[in-house]
């Protein structure tokens, strides 16, 4: 710790700390322009030089060690004129356009123009214009309006790993500029706008539409990803015009995907309004016409309930309450990523924080799309390898992390029992067996060298095993994660809170499933097969789109062909086709709820944007149809009421609800020691593994239902089928069109390749002809 | 005041005298009331009537969708809303004022970094429901390609003094 | 004018095998190969007459840093050019010194001589004339230098000769 002296006020901060931030611990105003917290330090705007004593010049304040009795000084006359003159130079070349400028109000160099700058400038030579850049779908440029901060530099290099922007020439013709064409290729890139002190770089969508002091702004929670990040909605009446990253919030940044999905809140694909379809026909209707053709539907009928896992903690439990009184019989399933049923050794969730892997001895990706999935985390691990730590990463594709994680291997799903044998093999070697491993290994005769970098990892004090969708989809999936269970138990890390054991959700409230549906919960293959058989009389879907998601695709699309449907939810889509009844739910912008992110962070949203059309409250909606359909008692007619009845499936929920855990308190997550699964041995029917792909432009309803995000996933878009070129020439086959068979027919699709998948694999997009690819397991490939 | 005084106020008409004489005076005094509407009396250059918004010479509409009319305007009669037009410059897509909320301070027209908004000296619009009142931007418009002369007279007249 | 382009879209150059040796070596002198990167794309430039974007690909491959980098000191300093230049660079001073002592006349005459701008190439791509600030000459005022080789106290009279010789020596080695 150092004691210094701002402004003759005693101060103790940490040593190392500049004097800016040392400032901005105690409150104390210094203006900067190009520093940032999360960035590295430029120290070129030079607006916030301050005074040290028995120094001759001011110093940049950003880039200044405090020490030891240092006297600072932030208000002088001298500083003032400082300041004025460095407002000044900023301010040359800067237009005069804030009323078209939209971030006009919101602006630093207006808002220091008007503190420190002078009232009128003395530079009457012409100006200089700079060309604008194409930045993308998300950002538009006017570069005129640039102060040379660096900041979005020191972004593209620092946080989205592209390093494609920086500063050309010098002096007077300096200016910002881009290598790629077109595109600023980050799925991190929407950022850049909120990054930047001036309006050089301003939101797209939103660009001349609003101005800063018109919008509302509510705390909200992002849904579109397990992350769960802090958001703030910012809304012009009913209408959401931005969402935008939460200072306050736990990361740093969010997602385009998190950030533009409010393209969705105001599409046509809105379900607004109850309808019921009549001869062929979907019509618009009241609530009670639609609840009563519902009940015909669904009253004493067998019914299927397939529901997506991104409802508020308070929807999710309506569902179960619903189940309970009127629908015992049920089928209930929502994981439509998940084959094997069997519980796991360690349930979906982290038993870490990001920030805690982010600073663990290693982290180990096992088959995951970290960029496309959690980007955020993903950004933290790119911090990570920046800073010299060591990322081991284990999957079907390297999968462009902007990232060279030093530690990479390529494997085909299939070869996931052998990478786990070899871990276990090493461990053995170090005298760390243990019986329940030689059971485990005794069924896998393989080896793989991946394992090597897996039991290397997990000698580390602390590690921290990402369990990624490869593993979590796999047919054997629980005889994997009972491996992975084992091998971190003979390595030492015991079962704690935060052991390093992190099954990566497909969405949110994962622990708060577990909990609620975990004793009556079937899988979505299950309960599809149940209904082709014609055990079910009809399907209920709130909110899952298993055409579009998932890995029942094709099972799905045939039971919607022959099985009544109602849906619930805040997005038609495609199965608005398929609807007998549509029944509208708010939107997550739209109620006040709880969400549980992935690392079983809590949050309550309290300050929802009104609804915009008929829709209700999920568990209003649930509520109602347990009366419509015969319940003598509606379970809970309140809020209040339906936390008390989640709070019996989670007891601590009772504690977060009365404000008495803090904001950092983690919902652990579920564990089942009795799950020994081993594995079954059986190898996939055909030669190639096929590895379904995520792309957070189009997964999940909301994602395909915004315009935005579908436009910059047709910019961003591999070809839909992959694979290694190697494979292809084995094979004898080129690049173009191919015929893939596999358990279910064939089809004849165009094959691409790329030198960054495994051999061996076909990795193939959720979308068109080859959607229901991901369906399969394995397929091979032929000539046409 | 002695009693005979107040008596002989009261019994010679006096104060009917002294009001009368005040008529008087002003019955063979020159005129100051017009015959409105056949005669009219001179208005202020910075008289504050109806709005308009104006245009430049070449045609191209002046406002640039910059929201301080609507952010100033202390009876939140201004609605606008605004998009990127396809050259790539701000405009409105909409622009209300509900005249029945307008107190005519004159503050958007201070406000206008480009003079689009200004208040005429227009005083009679007046109709036979609310609606006349509700001035949309192509009425708006419309009124400022009307009044185009004058309204440029009467900044010209002003400009010295702002 | 936009310098965003698509890099995908270049023609791959590469080093000798001499060159990748000098490079290795440079290399060594520092802490960080990234810090070699001046005298690398000096050597870069006198191999490849000057750097076009598919040169300082190459650079930056060599030196394991980003495209962006290499370009951000290429366009700072003025002596790395992203333009062809012609076989002979001619650069004049025009600074205080080698003004007074007549290098503008002497600029214009050599534009007439060659019969382009300041800043052009002659059509058959053997001359290119700029003007430079102060070479560091100043005591052999008028200064031009040609490739590298300064000429000190240059007349109208020198330049053209030194002109013809250079288109005779030219021809010559075409004949």
């Amino acid at each position: 710790m150092t004691t210094l002296y701002i402004d003759d006020k005693e101060v103790t901060v940490p040593a190392n700390t500049s004097i800016l931030e040392a400032c901005r611990m105690h409150g104390v105003d210094v203006p900067y322009f190009c520093y940032h917290p999360e960035l590295k330090v430029a120290a070129n705007c030079r607006m916030c030089l301050v005074e040290v004593e028995g120094w001759p010049k001011p110093a940049a304040s950003c880039c200044t060690p405090v020490a030891e009795d240092m006297r600072v000084r932030t208000q002088t006359e001298t500083l003032k004129k400082d300041r004025k003159m460095v407002m000044e130079y900023l301010l040359i070349h800067h237009p005069l356009d804030c009323p078209v400028c939209d971030q006009g109000g919101d602006c630093k160099l207006q808002d220091y123009s008007v503190e420190h700058g002078a009232s009128q400038g003395r530079y009457v030579e012409p100006k200089r214009r700079t060309e604008d850049k194409n930045l993308g779908p998300f950002i538009t440029t006017c570069m005129t309006r640039c102060i040379h901060c660096t900041r979005c530099v020191r972004f593209a290099e620092e946080v989205a790993g592209t390093g494609d922007m920086g500063v050309l020439n010098r002096g007077d013709h300096m200016r910002i500029d881009s290598i790629v064409e077109d595109t600023l290729r980050s799925e991190l890139a929407g950022n850049l706008a909120e990054l930047c002190p001036v309006g050089a770089l301003l939101d797209k969508p939103s660009n001349d539409v609003s101005r800063p002091w018109e919008l509302e702004r509510h705390h909200s929670t992002c849904i579109q990803c397990p992350h769960g990040c802090d958001v703030i909605i910012e809304s012009r009446g009913d209408e959401v015009i931005r969402i935008k990253h939460d200072p306050e919030g736990a990361e740093a940044w969010i997602c385009d995907r998190g950030r533009y999905v409010y393209d969705a809140f105001r599409s046509d694909d809105r379900l607004l309004v109850p309808a019921v379809r009549k001869q062929g026909e979907l019509l618009a209707c009241d609530w009670n016409e639609a609840l009563t053709r519902a009940r015909e539907l669904l009253k004493d009928k067998k019914v299927g309930i397939i529901f997506s896992p991104s409802w508020s903690l308070e929807g999710l439990t309506s569902i179960r309450l619903l189940h309970d009184a009127v629908m015992n019989e049920a089928k209930v399933a929502f994981d439509l990523h998940r084959r094997d049923m069997r519980p796991f050794a360690f349930e979906e969730g982290l038993s870490m924080s990001t920030a805690e892997i982010e600073a663990a001895d290693e982290v180990v990706i096992l088959g995951s799309d970290l960029r496309q999935r959690l980007p955020i985390l993903m950004q933290r691990l790119r911090r990570r390898v920046a800073n010299g730590k060591a990322l081991t990463r284990i999957g079907a594709m390297n999968y462009r992390t902007n990232t060279s994680p030093g530690k990479d291997a390529l494997i085909r799903p299939r070869d996931w029992p052998a990478v786990i044998a070899r871990a276990m093999e090493q461990l053995k070697d170090v005298g760390k067996g243990s019986p329940a491993m030689e059971a485990w290994l005794e069924r896998v005769p393989a080896r793989h060298e991946a394992g090597k970098l897996l039991a290397d990892a997990l000698m580390a004090e602390r590690c921290a095993v990402l369990v990624g969708e490869e593993i979590r989809a796999h047919e054997d999936a629980a005889a994997l994660i009972h491996g992975i269970d084992l091998l971190m138990r003979s390595a030492g890390h015991g079962e704690a809170g935060d052991d390093g054991r992190n099954l990566i959700p497909e969405g949110m409230n994962a622990q708060v499933l577990s909990a609620v549906f975990g004793d009556i919960r079937t899988g979505v293959g299950e309960l599809l097969q149940a209904a082709e058989a014609g055990e079910l009389d009809a399907l209920m879907l709130v909110g899952s789109d298993p055409l579009g998601d998932g890995l029942f695709s094709m099972q799905a699309r045939r039971v919607l062909r022959q099985v009544p449907l109602v849906q619930v939810g805040a997005i038609g889509g495609q199965i608005a086709e398929f609807a007998d009844v549509q029944l509208p739910a708010a939107a997550y912008s739209e109620i006040e709820g709880t969400f549980v992110n992935m690392e079983g962070r809590v949050r309550i949203a309290d300050k929802p944007l009104r609804s915009i059309g008929e829709e209700r409250p999920l568990w209003k909606v649930m509520m109602r149809l347990t009366q419509e359909l015969g319940a003598d008692d509606v379970p809970a007619v309140s809020l209040d009421e339906l936390r008390q009845k989640a709070a019996v499936f989670m007891p601590e929920l009772a504690d977060v609800f009365a404000g008495k855990k803090g904001a950092e308190w983690r919902m652990p997550t579920a564990r089942n020691r009795n799950a020994r699964c081993l594995p079954s041995g059986v190898e996939p029917a055909m030669a190639l593994d096929i590895v379904s792909r995520f792309s957070m432009y189009r997964e999940g309803a909301w994602a395909r239902a915004s315009g935005l995000l579908r436009e910059a996933g047709q910019l961003f878009a591999l070809p839909d089928v992959l694979v290694h070129p190697h494979t292809l020439r084995q094979l004898g086959l080129e690049e173009g069109e191919c015929v893939i068979r596999t358990a279910s027919g064939e089809i004849t699709h165009h094959v691409g390749t790329r030198e960054d998948v495994a051999e061996g694999v076909l990795f193939v997009a959720k979308r068109g002809g080859a959607g229901d690819l991901s369906t399969e397991t394995s397929a091979s490939l032929r000539g046409v | 005041m002695s009693l005979l005084k107040k008596a002989s106020k009261t019994w010679l008409l006096l104060e009917l005298v002294k009001g009368l004489s005040v008529t008087g005076r002003y019955l063979f005094q020159k005129k100051i009331t017009v015959e409105y509407p056949e005669e009219r009396t001179p208005l202020s250059p910075r008289f504050r009537g109806l709005h308009a918004l104006r245009r430049y010479e070449n045609g191209e509409e002046r406002c640039i969708a910059c929201k301080l009319c609507e952010a100033v305007c202390p009876a939140m009669a201004i609605t606008i809303e605004s998009e990127e037009r396809d050259d790539g410059s701000r405009r409105t897509t909409r622009y209300d004022i509900d005249l029945s909320k307008c107190i005519f301070c004159g503050l958007c027209q201070e406000a206008c970094p480009v003079d689009a908004i200004v208040e005429t000296q227009v005083f009679e619009y007046g109709g036979e429901d609310r609606d006349c009142l509700f001035y949309d931007k192509q009425k708006l418009l419309e009124v400022g390609d009307r009044y185009e002369a004058q309204i440029a007279r009467n900044i010209k007249a002003d400009e010295p003094y702002r | 004018m936009s310098m965003q382009v698509d890099t995908t879209q270049m023609e791959k150059v590469s080093f000798n095998a001499e060159q990748l040796e000098e490079i290795r070596e440079l290399v060594a002198r520092y802490p960080h190969p990234r810090s070699a990167l001046l005298p690398v794309l000096h050597l870069a430039q006198q191999h490849f007459g000057y750097l076009p974007m598919n040169v300082q690909q190459l650079v930056a491959d060599t030196l394991d840093v980003n495209l962006m980098q290499v370009r951000e000191v290429v366009t700072f300093y003025t002596m790395f050019r992203e333009q062809p230049t012609g076989k002979y660079l001619l650069e004049v001073c025009t600074n205080a010194g080698c003004m007074l002592n007549g290098a503008c006349e002497l600029l214009e005459h050599m534009c007439r001589t060659l019969g382009i701008r300041v800043g052009e190439t002659t059509p058959d791509g053997l001359f290119t004339v700029t003007e430079v600030e102060c070479a560091g000459a100043c005591g052999g005022a008028p200064v031009v230098q040609v490739n590298n080789v300064y000429h000190e106290k240059v007349t109208a009279e020198h330049m053209d000769q030194l002109i013809a010789d250079a288109r005779a020596q030219e021809d010559g080695g075409v004949a």
